[in-house]
């Protein structure tokens, strides 16, 4: 603990001594704020609070405790928790807007050749590198990006993190990474330089300007520039902590060029954040002069924070909307605020090659989900309000997802988002907080006599047991189970199909889907770069990448080690389709409205086939001092957890004013 | 032995008369029909708030029964009912209904049968296993140095690492949870145990037994076991709301038992998230829990008492 | 002794080698993909996974990586976490929260013996009578409600009646930590003054009282010169093994209080499966526990020397 003592930068903390420290430190434990820190905060003013609240000056929100940073190195890091984090800490050559769209960072702007195989990005002269108490420690050039590049691409120096991005974009990455494969420990003396004479696609023509040549045309690369794997890195660092160190650098090594530096940092306790001196946005952006995260055990415990003022925003549970919502005259009745959904979109994956316990095949199972009848019968039959009711208690049907691609993701030069073109050719209709979108007219009794003498006619018997697997010990996933069990006896019966809990203890990929143990499993796919391909190339044959074609739904093994059963052949055809118009689309490089409109084809033809069965989007309720649309929400990268240019204030939001938002919001984005 | 109302009005001369020598009469000793556990149960009995938390649990196991044949769900049928959440308790539920809206009553008390069945086993079994090799480990010093290393090789390998392995290898389930408690438990109660025998087999009747080459189990069951059984029986009984409470730390860790054996602790690990809105969820279960362990802890005291050779006679 | 003390130092520390050397075998006996993150697992190829693994020296053989953990062991290297903080030194990420726990626990220790040991023999001393009642039913009621629900009700009561913060906080450490010490000290405080009074009960039926009683001993110096002292012995054997278990934290205290300590880390790891700290906890918790005992058991000789535990020839 004492180490992150040591490091308290404001000089009045040092003057009172070790003794007071706990003392004076008492003081910041409510919203008043302390005289240290303030010299540094930025030039840019908060923006004003839309409902007439001051601006808070110190932001106090949470954190999940299993969500701990595990390590502070963006380049070597691949957890979405670390990111939380580390966005605040350091940036690479783009960010982006509340609207989810690239916007400049690092990089002052960008542009790419006709066929978007070469990216040109113009780098700012005013970014440095400065340690955790704000010294200036170097000054970022685009040798940085260099450095950093080949640091994540050489094997041996990032250990094989963070690289498939720059592997299946940059022309010669995977050449140059399988190069330091072959050397071992020797590639521990490669330098950026042996990285360029390899030919690798990545060049910087003077100090402000890197060019990245790109494998094939890659419409979509400024999205893919703002990852990790694009981070700068300085070579003066790596030389002073060694290879490992830098691995590893704690906060207190690391270098920063972010809008924040680490102020206190406790393992599973707290993190405080205070403005960076020397960051380059100072001006043009609002920063906090402190923002403290607080990692909760629980959500109850953080409700109590809330009421004290401990915590400027809170999740609700359950229990607690219900209380809310059940007295009119609760103090919080006007102030519930319903937020976005988070960037993932959750599936139902259909595993097609299930095992008993003992190994041997399921062909119950298998024989039914290689039916389409069957499957069409679970997408298209089963109710899910009282399961979306799990996640969202108010307006369940916010959570339905019926596609596969997550929302948001992209939009073509009309504006509209890639998912409303799905909608189109699956004929679905809008959101009407009533019933689900999908099940609409969809007659079930037909379909389920179908599938039901078809798959007689194979020897299958009913009810077809379907295997769902969840966290044990878990009570949220337990309920939400029981509650799914209860969806699929009213939508299809129990002399159909029935819905079987099973439990792992630690891993899932460990216990149950590499042992091939589940029927279904529920798993969201967030985006790592702004193009459909992201999500439905997880999902096609021939592809050892195809992530849930290989590793979830067997499929893509399946046909990889050509042991495809008669019963399968018709599904495995329907794949072999979907794959072939996903190819396609994605070969489309020069028309963004015509690349998305073969991809929406290849989503719906996917969905009118049922060869998925998407589950939901996760819309939560929480009480906040903040508005959830002035911050960052793009589905892909890093940034949504900085705590820049964020709208706060003393008042809470209410319920009114959070749908005003919504609906500027949406206002906005179709424009 | 002659008894005082035998000489009641006979005359002085009567009281002296000559008697046959009888064999089985000079082999007698005093207090012939004193029976140890007869008076444990004696002494005992004389305890009355231990005889009424017996009462009071047994009418709980007794009850647990009774009330899911009563009750208008059961549990086998719950049915999961959104419109139902978080019902106070009425004419309808008895306990109301949990956040899915499931009858209450048939849960906690089917959980409170699966929970005291657990304790029970864990407890007993935990007590035969220690005090046999806690007998043995304490009085027979050349095996003292291996249960020793016994007892600390398996006491620093924390128990969690072994329930997380045994739960990812073996998997879940009553039995495989019974034995796996059993198994991190037994050495506790052989320590005390050894404890105590260090503290009674140097006495100079131990030191004529083994002069007299009494068999060694005689020895333990006879001479020390006895003093022991004040302090084992409070152990046993202490273990019971302690599994009861390690169970429930184990499943809010994710290594109870499975999703269709409910236990108090899993009600009690569900429920703390609700409990300040909706405390009866709390109530009920704590409440149960804490009657057990209260009958428990008197009964194991009273008993304990009731035990020490040294408050009979 | 001196003799006794090192070679019963030299047996615990084969002890502890043994216990390490099977969590290490314990914890590669599962599959390597439990090194992994899910979100590593989601992204990584096969080639990827087993490239990490090869730089991590994962793939050799057991018995090379056993003989190379001895290796390091002998330099005083617990290698780095892999999953709790990545790439930390081991004994950076433990000495970092073993400070907080030893503190937390020392204080609630000695409030605890101290006020076990006070009702244990005021509950004795009155054997029977009111205080004997309230003091079993304080003890009956801490215990029996499980500590879940304690501590819940410690941390509503606390923060909304007297207004102590709720969650640990080393910006305030003083009054975040009232808490915690509370719910550290009322199931051990009753612990105590159960076994105390069991003890206590246990003395004051021997001859040696009755006697004393017959010499026409006062009360008071009865239960002080003979019951205590002899009461105190099997207690004294708490002291050293109690107090350096502190060190090993309460794991659902301090995950209730968000306390920074050691309490959670094992399991933490285990399920993180962070092979270096776990091994290390073991070793650790491992030593801690058998240096207690064996300064229990030299303090209980002190305080009664009818005790031997030290192999004296002849005497048997």
């Amino acid at each position: 603990m004492n180490a992150n003592f040591e490091i308290s930068r404001r000089s009045f903390l040092k003057g009172a001594g070790a003794v007071g420290a706990a003392g004076l430190l008492a003081a910041c434990g409510g919203s008043s704020s302390s005289t240290g820190s303030t010299a540094t905060s930025g030039a840019a003013s908060a923006p004003a609070a839309s409902n007439g609240g001051a601006p808070l000056s110190e932001y106090y929100t949470w954190e999940s405790n299993v969500r701990e940073l595990e390590e502070w190195n963006v380049l070597h890091s691949q957890d979405a928790s670390d990111f939380n984090v580390l966005t605040n800490l350091v940036d690479g050559l783009l960010s982006s807007d509340p609207y989810g769209k690239p916007v400049a960072a690092i990089a002052e702007s960008w542009e790419h050749n006709e066929d978007a195989s070469v990216w040109t990005f113009h780098l700012r002269d005013d970014v440095d590198w400065c340690d955790v108490n704000g010294n200036v420690t170097g000054h970022i050039t685009s040798k940085d990006f260099l450095v950093g590049c080949e640091w994540v691409i050489n094997q041996y120096k990032n250990e094989a993190f963070n690289t498939s991005m720059p592997l299946q974009n940059v022309l010669n990455a995977e050449e140059y990474y399988n190069h330091t494969v072959e050397l071992g420990d020797a590639a521990a003396d490669l330098t950026y330089q042996d990285m360029l004479d390899f030919g690798v696609g990545i060049e910087a023509p003077d100090d402000y300007t890197l060019v990245f040549t790109c494998k094939n045309p890659c419409p979509y690369f400024d999205t893919v520039a703002g990852y990790v794997s694009f981070y700068p890195a300085s070579e003066d660092l790596i030389n002073q902590l060694g290879i490992d160190g830098f691995r590893y650098a704690t906060q207190l090594e690391m270098w920063y060029c972010g809008p924040y530096l680490i102020e206190e940092y406790v393992n599973r306790n707290t993190k405080s954040f205070i403005p960076n001196p020397t960051w380059y946005g100072a001006d043009d952006h609002s920063r906090f002069e402190r923002v403290v995260v607080t990692m909760l055990t629980d959500q109850v415990v953080g409700y109590q924070l809330y009421q004290n003022r401990e915590l400027d925003e809170i999740d609700l549970t359950e229990s607690t909307i219900t209380t809310i919502t059940n007295d009119p005259n609760h103090e919080y009745a006007d102030q519930l605020c319903e937020k976005r959904p988070k960037k993932y979109s959750y599936q139902f994956h259909f595993n097609f090659e299930r095992f008993n316990d003992d190994g041997t095949p399921d062909d119950n199972w298998n024989k039914a989900v290689a039916n389409e009848a069957f499957r069409r019968c679970m997408l298209e039959g089963l109710d899910l309000t009282t399961y979306y009711a799990r996640t969202n208690a108010i307006n369940p049907l916010k959570c339905e997802n019926d596609f596969y691609t997550m929302q948001g993701v992209c939009y073509n030069t009309s504006g509209k988002d890639y998912t409303e073109l799905v909608r189109e050719r699956m004929g679905y209709g809008q959101y009407d907080g009533e019933t689900m979108v999908r099940t609409r007219g969809a007659d079930i009794a037909a379909l389920k006599q179908q599938a039901m003498d078809e798959l007689s006619a194979i020897g299958v018997t009913f009810p077809v047991h379907c295997y769902y697997p969840i966290l044990s010990g878990n009570t949220t996933q337990q309920d939400s189970a029981v509650v799914l069990r209860q969806c699929f006896t009213d939508s299809l019966g129990d002399d159909f199909i029935v819905l079987d809990v099973v439990e792992y203890v630690s891993s899932i990929t460990q216990e149950i889907i590499n042992a091939h143990k589940h029927s279904i499993v529920q798993n969201g796919w967030g985006a790592d770069f702004g193009d459909p391909i992201n999500f439905l190339g997880q999902e096609i044959l021939h592809d050892d990448n195809a992530y849930y074609a290989m590793n979830y739904g067997f499929i893509g093994k399946i046909v990889k080690e050509g042991s495809t059963s008669d019963w399968q052949s018709d599904v495995v055809a329907k794949f072999e389709e979907f794959t072939t118009m996903v190819n396609d689309a994605s070969a489309i490089v020069d028309d963004i409205d015509a690349r998305y409109d073969a991809f929406a084809d290849a989503e719906a033809y996917m969905l009118q086939h049922a060869l998925t069965m998407p589950a939901v989007y996760e819309v939560s309720w929480c009480l906040t001092h903040a508005n959830e649309y002035s911050k960052i929400n793009a589905m892909y990268g890093i940034f949504n957890y900085k705590y820049v240019d964020w709208e706060t204030s003393e008042e809470a939001y209410t319920t009114e004013q959070y749908e005003e938002f919504a609906a500027a919001f949406n206002a906005a984005m179709q424009a | 032995m002659a008894k005082a109302s035998d000489f009641a009005g006979k005359k002085d001369d009567e009281l002296f008369y000559l008697v046959d020598y009888s064999p089985e009469e000079a082999e007698r000793i005093g207090y012939s029909n004193y029976s140890y556990w007869g008076s444990v149960v004696k002494n005992f009995l004389k305890n009355k708030i231990a005889v009424f938390c017996m009462i009071v649990f047994l009418v709980l196991v007794i009850f647990s029964f009774v009330a899911l044949a009563i009750g208008k769900y059961s549990y086998e049928e719950l049915v999961p009912y959104s419109s139902t959440s978080f019902q106070s308790p009425n004419g309808e539920f008895w306990f109301g209904t949990d956040n899915l809206g499931q009858d209450y009553w048939c849960q906690v008390w089917y959980a409170t049968q699966v929970s005291i069945r657990l304790a029970l086993i864990v407890a007993v079994g935990e007590c035969i296993v220690g005090v046999i090799f806690g007998l043995i480990w304490g009085y027979v010093r050349k095996l003292d140095r291996l249960f020793t290393e016994i007892y600390n090789l398996l006491d620093s390998v924390p128990y969690i690492i072994y329930m997380t392995l045994i739960a990812l290898m073996v998997g879940q389930s009553f039995t495989i949870m019974a034995v796996s408690m059993i198994f991190i438990g037994w050495f506790q109660t052989a320590r005390r145990v050894r404890n105590m025998v260090f503290m009674y087999r140097d006495r100079e009747y131990n030191l004529a037994s083994r002069c007299l080459g009494t068999p060694l189990w005689r020895v333990l069951t006879k001479n020390i076991l006895p003093y022991l059984v004040s302090v084992i029986i409070l152990q046993t009984a202490l273990n019971i709301p302690y599994t009861i409470n390690m169970e429930s730390t184990l499943s809010y860790l994710g290594l109870g038992l499975g999703i269709d054996t409910p236990s108090l602790g899993l009600l009690l690990a569900k429920v703390r998230t609700f409990f300040l809105d909706y405390p009866y969820l709390l109530i009920f279960p704590a409440s149960i829990v804490s009657i057990i362990s209260i009958s428990f802890y008197i009964m194991g005291n009273a008993f304990s008492d009731a035990a020490d050779p040294r408050n009979h006679v | 002794m001196l003799k006794y003390t090192v070679k019963r130092l030299l047996q615990s520390f084969i002890t502890i080698l043994i216990a390490v050397t099977v969590v290490f075998l314990l914890m590669r006996m599962l599959p390597t993909d439990y090194y992994f993150t899910e979100d590593q697992l989601m992204k990584f190829t096969p080639e990827q996974k087993e490239a990490a693994l090869e730089a991590a020296g994962l793939l050799d053989p057991i018995g090379e990586q056993l003989v190379r953990f001895y290796g390091q062991l002998l330099h005083l290297d617990f290698g780095t976490s892999r999953r709790i903080q990545n790439g930390m030194a081991v004994t950076r990420v433990i000495g970092d929260r073993m400070g907080v726990s030893l503190r937390l626990g020392a204080i609630a220790f000695c409030i605890s013996w101290i006020c076990g040991i006070i009702i244990g023999v005021v509950q004795a001393a009155f054997k029977g009578k009111l205080p004997d009642w309230l003091g079993t039913a304080y003890t009956v009621v801490v215990n029996a409600v499980p500590a879940l629900v304690m501590y819940s009700l410690v941390l509503v009561i606390g923060s909304t009646v007297f207004g102590f913060p709720t969650l640990y906080s080393t910006r305030n450490v003083g009054p975040s930590s009232v808490l915690p010490v509370i719910c550290l000290s009322l199931s051990s405080t009753a612990g105590y003054a159960l076994w105390m009074r069991r003890y206590m009960v246990d003395e004051l039926t021997r001859d040696y009282i009755k006697l004393a009683k017959v010499k026409g001993l006062s009360y008071s110096q009865i239960m002080f010169r003979h019951v205590l002292r002899n009461a105190l012995v099997p207690m004294v054997q708490f002291i050293p093994q109690s107090l350096l278990l502190t060190i090993s934290g309460s794991l659902l205290m301090e995950s209730f209080f968000s306390v920074p300590g050691m309490g959670p880390l094992l399991t933490d790891a285990v399920r993180r499966y962070d092979t270096s700290v776990v091994q290390t906890l073991v070793m650790f918790y491992a030593a801690l526990s058998i240096v207690g005992i064996f300064l229990g058991d030299i303090l209980m000789m002190l305080v009664d020397p009818r005790i031997t535990i030290a192999e004296k020839g002849g005497s048997r």
